[in-house]
């Protein structure tokens, strides 16, 4: 046996090398354990046991696998078709949402608490210090404090806390049996773990969905807007009632109504007036932190529901597609619960939810369009201190405030920023220039125990009257529920808690005195005067965000700037035209391409043309224009010459809307921008004097020089960006679906997904394409219920598995897949079941 | 190192990895190499052996599911490609274990025991 030298090592390891190696070990010790700015854990990341890459073996469903749930009353089966969606088989109601919860958790842990915390303002415990200033907003706004109080004020022994309990424990059940390997991708990149499910976290998603759906801050840019124009301007750009008629309880019209009024000349705005309402930016983005002016975003849900009297087989077809922001994992989850003789109903769930707020069982099927009515007001508060109040004046007597003490923490708890929330008893106020601004908001009160109780009672209605009497009581954020029902009825209602303001004081769309109560809301409307429908005449129903009533049937305050109904005309204008309707015109209807919006706006840039003279690129412009099929499609190579040309004519019109701001600001902004049914109703003014473009003095510009120089303009900056007419103009070159993943990481996202559809129509892809349709779905009501539906992602949350966005291809060609919707367990097998998930009682 | 040694090595990294996490490769390193410091450039073979063992498991991992699409994504994440980012999880513990080696040497190079054989 050879033996070499003792001090072999230490000739070959000198000192210097040693230190080296030192200070490289120490080094891969720590970024090995601990973030290093944006760069994660890198031992915890690429372990190949415990690190990212053992999420490859969690990427598919397991054929079978046991799990324990404590509480459970028996074993429940959950079955997993070929399209992963788990058709849950349980005992009792509680413990389907038990399983619910489970399987949730397990395929979407991440986006659950992520939802949780940015209610909470918890982020930054999560996420470090990047996310404070979303911590401070959300705590700002009182979206937890409101969902903590309504849950508070939950009986324990109510139908709706059982449910929440239940499906807490299903999350919690996961967390505890979790190993390493499970851990999802996201908690690894920020050097996370999960925290407990709580059961409130269930309210705070109801409060952030009213925080999407039911949010707005009109009268602060009313304010503004009136400081600039004047009222009489004010009031007809953007109107309480919508100059376009396609209301969603139908009046009895069989087209749309125009109600066109003359838009008064802009007032010179009083500087001094402007400059204190342009201090209430501040307001605006304490209270939301939404860009100042979003202007028309391409949102734009759709339902609608046929009668059988018009459709081919003699069933009542339903037709659903929320639109919301776009994101991965995608916001839904499908799932199906069965429990014998209670419970049959499949749809989309939320995460962190255990009902299904959309979606079928046997009898009846409902979906829902967000109305928008106005139900947030705000006031000018006077308090006795202007930086440090501690009461307020109501009624000439000084009223205390409710304090909260706000800190945003890091994720070691370390205080990262400590704000003080003022409460007045309409709900939290912001310090905005001068004066300090309340606001009443029904998302703040709306109790999560109604919104559980309306949705359940709709997963176990038998019919459209039964589903619209459970969900009567639904508070909010307020919607336009759709039903149908095998019986052949068809019914809709704009739901919500809706106020009833004082009719001396100000009327919802205008900043309120805050120091009298007479200005407060006096109540709520009854159900019978919500805007609704039951098997009218005319053989359908449709919504699409419209203006739900006709203000010649029902001339009260219902809310203000109704999105442009342009979807609603060209759905309608659909439907009357069909008679015998298929359950797959529902769906190509769903990603129609053409807009009601074209043909006014189009009409009026060829009519333009008449008698002008002559300019090469308008003359371009109105040659592609006129041979443009006034379509959408992938393959179109006008439809981006005409959404230039629009943007340009808005850009042109509105001028008299933009103010300069502040010094920081290189260029001036436009404080509001009307809608395009007000551009539409300024078209029929061609010498309006919102047509003369303020930067030419020497000219007053009426509405056709201004059509001619928006569409030559357009031609150029298309040429310019894009080259000459050619394929470079195709639609799906130039409009994408950009679906980012939610910690937005290019790696996880899916962007530039080419779409058909454009500003207007039933599926808008256009700006900055994160928004779109977030569920697509049909329902035929026939002996046997069939459905269809997709949406844009996959089941799983794990980037890894092929579960991530697998129904991405199809949602982007707008084809729907089979829903499968077995009576029994059994009927699930061989191809069309993937996996097999027992859970029986036991464990902690 | 002898093959045998080096299979010796490999296991136990691969199972402390397995058993215990990432950290576990600068700890075998570093005991194997308190235990084996006469020997000429072991710390070559120390730093090797750890990434042979990460290579196995990775290898063993692409039994269960698509190890391509974690490549993939983690290499988009990271960013350094999909090859890359197998290159950085095997480099990884070759560093962690090559250095735990040299320290360990230089840190009891006067202690004159060796392994016995």
């Amino acid at each position: 046996m050879t033996r070499r030298g003792s001090t072999a090592s230490s000739t070959t390891t000198s000192t210097g090398t040693a230190l080296l190696a030192g200070g490289l070990l120490l080094g891969l010790l720590w970024v090995g354990a601990r973030a290093t700015g944006p760069i994660p854990p890198l031992g915890r990341l690429l372990d190949p046991v415990h690190g990212a890459w053992a999420l490859a073996a969690r990427a598919n469903l397991p054929a079978t696998e046991s799990h324990t749930i404590p509480g459970l009353s028996a074993a429940v089966d959950v079955r997993f078709d070929d399209r992963s969606v788990p058709h849950i088989f349980a005992p009792t109601v509680a413990d389907a949402y038990r399983a619910l919860g489970w399987v949730h958790a397990r395929d979407r842990l991440f986006q659950m608490e992520l939802q949780a915390r940015a209610v909470e303002g918890t982020l930054a415990e999560l996420a470090g210090p990047r996310t404070k200033e979303l911590d401070r907003e959300a705590r700002a706004i009182g979206l937890a404090w409101g969902a903590e109080k309504t849950f508070a004020a939950l009986d324990p022994q109510s139908p709706a806390a059982r449910a929440i309990n239940a499906y807490a424990e299903g999350v919690n059940a996961y967390i505890a049996q979790m190993s390493p390997g499970d851990l999802p991708l996201e908690y690894r990149l920020l050097g996370a773990t999960p925290q407990p499910w709580k059961p409130v976290y269930t309210a705070y998603l109801q409060a952030r969905m009213g925080l999407t759906l039911a949010y707005s801050d009109g009268e602060l840019r009313r304010e503004q807007v009136q400081a600039l124009i004047g009222k009489a301007a004010t009031a007809v750009l953007f109107p309480v009632d919508a100059p376009l008629q396609e209301p969603i309880q139908p009046n009895g019209q069989h087209a749309t109504r125009a109600d066109w009024q003359r838009i008064p000349a802009p007032q010179p705005a009083s500087a001094e007036k402007l400059a204190q309402a342009l201090e209430l930016d501040g307001a605006i983005a304490k209270f939301a932190s939404l860009p100042r002016d979003a202007g028309e975003i391409a949102v734009g849900s759709n339902n609608w529901a046929v009668a059988p009297s018009r459709t081919a087989a003699g069933h009542a077809l339903l037709s659903g597609d929320p639109h919301l922001a776009l994101s991965l994992p995608s916001i839904w989850y499908e799932a199906h619960l069965v429990v014998p003789d209670t419970l049959d109903s499949y749809g989309v769930t939320l995460l962190g939810s255990p009902l299904i707020p959309i979606g079928f069982n046997r009898n009846v099927a409902w979906t829902a369009t967000n109305t928008g009515a106005d139900v947030a007001d705000y006031y000018v508060e006077t308090v006795d201190n202007a930086t440090h109040p501690t009461s307020y004046t109501l009624d000439g007597a000084w009223k205390p405030l409710l304090v909260r003490i706000e800190t945003v923490r890091g994720p070691h708890g370390e205080p990262l920023a400590t704000d003080t929330i003022y409460h007045t008893h309409r709900g939290p106020m912001v310090h905005s220039g001068a004066r300090w601004i309340s606001r009443r908001w029904t998302i703040l009160d709306a109790s999560v125990a109604t919104a559980l109780s309306a949705f359940g009672q709709a997963n176990h209605a038998a019919s459209v009257s039964d589903l619209m009497r459970g969900i009567a009581t639904y508070e909010g954020p307020a919607q336009n529920f759709l039903a149908a029902d095998r019986g052949g009825h068809i019914g809709i209602r704009s739901t919500a808690k809706y106020p009833i303001r004082p009719a001396t004081a100000a009327r919802g769309d205008a900043l309120a005195d805050g120091s009298s109560s007479a200005n407060d809301w006096q109540g709520w409307w009854p159900v019978s005067d919500f805007p609704q429908s039951f098997d009218p005449a005319q053989g359908y129903l449709a919504s699409a965000n419209q203006q739900p009533k006709d203000p010649k049937i029902d001339g009260r305050y219902f809310g203000w700037d109704w999105p442009a109904p342009w979807r609603a005309m060209r759905i309608n204008a659909l439907l009357r035209a069909d008679s015998v309707v298929t359950p797959d015109a529902m769906r190509r209807y769903q990603t129609d391409p053409r807009s009601a919006e074209t043909d006014i706006f189009v009409d009026a840039f060829l009519a333009s043309a008449a008698g002008s003279p002559a300019n090469p690129s308008f003359e371009q412009g109105i040659r592609h224009l006129r041979k443009w099929d006034r379509t959408f499609t992938k393959d179109n190579e006008q439809a981006v010459l005409f959404e230039t040309a629009l943007d340009e004519l808005t850009r042109r019109t509105w001028d008299e809307l933009s103010v300069t701001g502040a010094p920081s600001e290189d260029r001036p902004r436009r404080v509001a921008t009307p809608n395009s049914m007000i551009l539409a109703e300024l078209l029929q003014d061609p010498k309006n004097p919102w047509w003369d473009n303020r930067s030419t003095p020497t000219v007053v510009e009426d509405r056709d020089m201004i059509l001619r120089a928006a569409l030559a303009a357009a031609y150029d900056r298309t040429v310019k960006t894009l080259g000459n007419p050619g394929p470079a103009w195709r639609w799906d070159r130039n409009r994408f679906a950009n679906i980012y993943h939610l910690l937005r990481l290019p790696a996880l996202s899916r962007l530039r997904i080419p779409m058909q559809g454009g500003p207007g129509t039933l599926s808008p892809s256009a700006g900055d394409g994160t928004h779109g349709a977030s569920w697509r779905m049909v329902v035929e009501l026939g002996p046997e219920v069939r459905a269809w539906g997709t949406y844009p992602g996959g089941q799983s949350g794990n980037p890894m598995s092929a579960r991530y966005a697998d129904r991405l291809p199809q949602w982007a060609s707008g084809t729907l897949d089979t829903l499968r919707f077995p009576h029994t367990a059994a009927e699930l097998r061989g191809a069309t079941l993937s996996s097999v998930l027992t859970f029986t009682p036991g464990g902690r | 190192m002898r093959p045998m040694r080096f299979a010796l090595l490999t296991t136990a990294m691969t199972a402390g990895t397995m058993a215990a996490g990432w950290w576990t490769v600068a700890v075998i390193a570093a005991g194997w190499s308190l235990l084996t410091r006469s020997e000429r450039a072991h710390h070559i073979s120390v730093a090797t052996s750890a990434a042979f063992s990460w290579a196995l498991l990775l290898g063993v991992m692409s039994l269960r599911g698509p190890v391509a699409r974690v490549s993939e994504i983690l290499g988009g994440i990271i960013p350094v490609g999909t090859l890359g980012i197998f290159a950085v999880t095997l480099l990884f513990p070759a560093l962690l274990a090559g250095s735990a080696s040299v320290v360990t040497s230089a840190l009891f190079r006067r202690l004159p025991a060796d392994l016995p054989r």
